[in-house]
């Protein structure tokens, strides 16, 4: 409502060096009541049962970022990491709690294509309706009307109420509406799976037109492949904080690196409810462990550096070449170990994939020479992992004064982001949560005791950042402790560790993680998958040479005959298992030549089926039974069109004379149950 | 396939959206709903549409509705109030014109904001535009049973009076007042689902408190206080003075409900605001 449209002088918003999008320590802060909307009895209920009737939950938290005019921005990270949000503020859906949101240009959302949709009205009223609720007056819309029926493809049903339409038609309708007119900026938020094959070409064509007539483009999709080849930046989100802004292919490296790590959470990032994590460190991931200052070796710090090679240690404190050129001198080292309160720390802490530390109670940490530092590095850290350009404020002093609930807050949400915190004074606690963290094979349980040095001074006011933190780690420990206990009773455990309630025997945990990892290793040993890229030579016929193109990559087109073949050894344990045949492909001559696309395995035909987004790639996946390769060494697949064409000439994209029929990026054959989602 | 270029005022004009901009904030949702001014007359007609759909006589229910029911109240009270009313018919009307305004158009409007408040959370649209388009849906009607008061006047030979011509900014009193009221409660009805239940049920009282189908001077005494606080009273009897006795208020009446609808209006709208700024959802 005080929301703000103003028309400001033309060189004032003219100027191409502002950016079209600009968000500035943008927060958004939601109220969610338990039950829906609250009647009278739940006040009541809150007032005399002290029951607490709403909560907050924060979507964004201090994310800055710029979009420049014209530039095709993505936006990647899990379910309820915050991308959707952050599309509805540049939407102007949603208003910032705190920070500021300016957006320079007419926008186009195409998000919730099917919102505001009436189904009792036709679709041509829908059109002026839809239309309205964009912005459009309706005489404007009344003069475009037959264009957008067009493009809709809806002509004979555009009288008939929508209500009589399908999924798709709404779709297409919503679709040709929100985009007849050429917007500054473009919202898209993977809304164009829908509707068919052809149209959905139609509409990536129309994208590609109001891209090159200067929309910028602000993207968010859950396909990085897409990211990687459209976008010119891609920013990264998790738990609503901006982890990394950049270079496409690198952001989603590292995306996808920390994907393991992430769990999907609705409620935007509550450490209370996160599922203890599972993390595979990949051959080039880096690993950042945290020491406690001053602390002798622990059980915890000796079982991370068991895991790596000593030449691949990189220890900050003795290697002072390493800290002042970062850039080269990191490279070699898969575990940076050292304390994190050096200065140096934040520039690893940047690089580094995976960050775990551990934690000691306030009073013993806070005696460590270190915190002394006026300049104290941590607070910095934590305000950068947190997205915050300025350091938080944060003296030796202020460790032992109150904190503001805000500073708190983004120092907890920075705690949340490292993949493991451990507790030292919890040690045997900590291993097992390790090893079940890293899928580690789980080692002795050493017979320590809690390292319980108490206090020599008082504690600190519960409200000091140390404090502060230390409850929120003590808390989010114990949650994934639990949730990873009550996962190895129920999956691994038998009728004996049924009824178990916390606090749980560390033995038995012990013995269940074995299993655990037992289990997982022979899983990995059966089901390794065929990836067959199209960048070398294939085993098979029916195929032109190896292609590459800026936008799709490396692949290779079919034809001009109508059937292409390529042979794979299987292993002998696929014989045994229906397994899953993915296939990727990236363009088609025709429509029409997708559309008659067939697959068999030795002869036998499979049933497929194709999604696509809106990238233009095709994933066609389909379950080969067993029986089609019994008895066989090789599994022969063939693609089989009913006819190759040559490609309309007038294309942007192919300008082809040749025959051609599909053309194919990679094929895949997996046992079925290893393209299933790991638990 | 061409896309059209952007009309030529959108290119002279660049759009520039700050949230942190929050200077004449007022008078931007003015300005935004003037753009949307489609969507509302869009969302007036269809509302319009819905309520005498499936009807032979359509619209015209509009119109004959409050003649039967002035027909109905004059056969009923005429004798009562002989002797304090003149032209009791032309009197009942008047005020049922103004009631029927406010009260339809409070309860439809907070109807109308909280079902739309789901849209709201889906695309951009000014925030009030529901309940304007409600508002609008009841000045249409207001129009049409003043056609009734009309044919009511020419039909019991009651006078016309020249303070018709003010008329304009008795209405204008009345919908700063009505859409005071109906933001305030669609603000609450947010946060309290029975606030709409509780609403209709208040309406109906306040229908029998207000001097409507009675003189104001019957009531007695003792009670004549929740007559006087009424703020509905007030409103009504500037009507009746316009247009049943031929007066104009004095003055300090149009300053007096001036100023209470405005503060209501502010109120109303703050909290309003407030709200949808705040980021209150339901999930």
């Amino acid at each position: 409502m005080k929301a703000s449209i103003s028309n400001s002088t033309p060189d004032q918003a003219g100027q191409a060096n502002e950016p079209a999008i600009h968000l500035n320590a943008v927060s958004v802060r939601y109220q969610l009541f338990h039950n829906g909307r609250p009647q009278l009895q739940d006040y009541a209920a809150a007032l005399f049962a002290r029951r607490t009737l709403r909560r907050e939950v924060w979507a964004l938290r201090d994310v800055t970022l710029n979009v420049a005019r014209g530039e095709v921005f993505g936006l990647c990270g899990a379910n309820g990491s915050g991308k959707s949000t952050l599309l509805k503020l540049v939407a102007r859906i949603l208003r910032p709690s705190a920070g500021r949101v300016i957006v320079r240009g007419r926008v186009a959302p195409l998000i919730e294509l099917g919102a505001g949709f009436q189904h009792d009205l036709t679709g041509r009223e829908n059109i002026l309706l839809k239309s309205a609720i964009l912005g459009h007056s309706e005489r404007d819309t009344r003069s475009r009307i037959d264009r957008i029926v067009d493009f809709a493809g809806l002509r004979e049903f555009i009288d008939a109420p929508v209500r009589t339409y399908s999924s798709g038609m709404v779709a297409r309708l919503a679709f040709a509406v929100a985009t007849d007119i050429q917007p500054d900026i473009l919202i898209i938020d993977e809304v164009l799976s829908v509707g068919d094959a052809e149209f959905r070409e139609r509409s990536e064509d129309r994208i590609d037109e109001l891209r090159r007539a200067g929309a910028t483009v602000l993207i968010v999709s859950h396909n990085s492949g897409a990211l990687r080849r459209l976008c010119d930046r891609v920013a990264w989100l998790a738990y609503g904080s901006l982890q990394m802004e950049g270079e496409p292919a690198q952001v989603i490296r590292a995306y996808e690196g920390g994907l393991r790590s992430e769990s999907p959470q609705e409620d935007g990032g509550l450490a209370e409810s996160s599922a203890p994590q599972t993390v595979v460190l990949g051959p080039d991931d880096t690993m950042f462990l945290l020491e406690l200052p001053g602390s002798a070796p622990s059980p915890l710090v000796a079982a991370v550096t068991e895991h790596f090679d000593p030449q691949h240690i990189c220890p900050l404190h003795s290697r002072a070449d390493v800290l002042t050129t970062p850039g080269q001198a990191v490279a070699p080292f898969r575990l940076l170990h050292g304390p994190f309160f050096y200065d140096q720390a934040i520039n690893m802490l940047q690089r580094a994939a995976v960050v775990i530390t551990e934690l000691r109670m306030p009073p013993v940490r806070g005696a460590a020479p270190a915190w002394a530092a006026a300049d104290n590095p941590i607070t910095r850290m934590l305000g950068q992992r947190a997205g915050v350009a300025r350091p938080l404020p944060l003296d030796r002093f202020y460790l032992e004064q109150p904190v503001s609930q805000e500073d708190a807050g983004r120092a907890s949400a920075a705690l949340d982001q490292l993949v493991f915190v451990g507790l030292a004074e919890r040690p045997r606690e900590s291993l097992l949560l390790l090893w079940y963290t890293f899928g580690w094979p789980p080692g002795e349980l050493p017979r320590v005791e809690a390292d319980q040095r108490l206090p020599a001074g008082e504690l600190p006011p519960a409200d000091s950042l140390d404090s502060v933190l230390y409850t929120r780690a003590v808390r989010r420990f114990t949650h994934r402790f639990d949730m990873m206990a009550q996962e190895l009773i129920e999956r691994y455990g038998g009728p004996l560790t049924e009824h178990l309630e916390p606090p749980y025997p560390l033995e038995l945990l012990h013995g269940l993680l074995i299993a655990r990892h037992r289990s997982i290793e022979a899983k990995a040993r059966r089901q390794p998958a065929i990836h067959f890229t199209f960048d070398r030579p294939v085993p098979g016929v029916g195929w032109y040479g190896i292609e590459y193109s800026q936008q799709h990559g490396t692949f290779r087109w079919t034809g001009p005959e109508t059937l292409a073949t390529i042979q794979l050894p299987i292993e002998r344990s696929y014989a045994e298992q229906d397994l899953m045949l993915r296939c990727r492909i990236l363009l088609a001559s025709r429509a029409a030549v997708l559309r008659s696309l067939r697959f068999t395995v030795n002869r036998r035909p499979i049933a497929v089926t194709q999604s696509r987004s809106w990238d233009g790639s095709i994933i066609c996946e389909g379950i080969v039974p067993a029986i089609a390769l019994a008895g066989s060494a090789f599994a022969l697949i063939a693609l089989e069109v009913d006819r190759t064409e040559v490609p309309p000439g007038n294309g942007a994209v192919l300008k082809e004379t040749r025959q051609l029929g599909v053309a194919v990026s990679w094929l895949e054959l997996a046992p079925v149950a290893a393209a299933e989602p790991q638990q | 396939m061409k896309v059209h270029e952007p009309r030529a005022e959108l290119l002279a004009e660049p759009i520039v959206y700050d949230s942190g901009d929050r200077r004449m904030w007022l008078l931007r949702e003015v300005r935004e709903l003037f753009a949307y001014r489609s969507l509302i007359r869009l969302l007036v007609i269809s509302q319009l549409k819905q309520r005498y759909r499936r009807s032979t006589l359509g619209i015209a229910w509009a119109l004959i509705g409050p003649l039967i029911n002035t027909l109905v109240l004059s056969i009923a009270f005429t004798a009562l109030f002989r002797g304090s009313i003149a032209q009791y018919p032309v009197y009942v009307l008047v005020g049922l014109v103004a009631w029927n305004f406010f009260s339809q158009t409070s309860i439809h409007g907070i109807d109308a904001a909280v079902s739309g408040s789901g849209l709201l959370q889906r695309v951009y649209l000014p925030r009030s535009v529901f309940i304007i388009a409600a508002l609008g849906g009841g000045l249409t009607n207001l129009l049409l049973t003043l056609i009734a008061l009309l044919v009511v006047i020419l039909a019991t030979g009651a006078p016309l009076y020249a303070t018709w011509l003010l008329l304009p900014f008795a209405v204008a009193l009345l919908v700063i007042f009505t859409l005071g009221i109906t933001l305030l409660l669609s603000a609450l009805a947010v946060f309290v689902g029975d606030i709409a239940h509780m609403y209709q049920l208040l309406i109906q009282a306040l229908f029998f408190l207000t001097p409507i189908v009675y003189p104001r001077d019957i009531v007695p005494q003792q009670f004549s206080w929740i007559v006087q606080l009424n703020p509905v009273t007030e409103l009504i009897d500037i009507f009746r003075a316009l247009l049943h006795r031929g007066e104009v208020p004095a003055p300090g009446i149009w300053l007096t409900t001036l100023s209470l609808s405005l503060v209501v209006l502010l109120v109303g709208y703050t909290l309003f605001t407030w709200r949808s700024d705040e980021g209150v959802y339901f999930q």
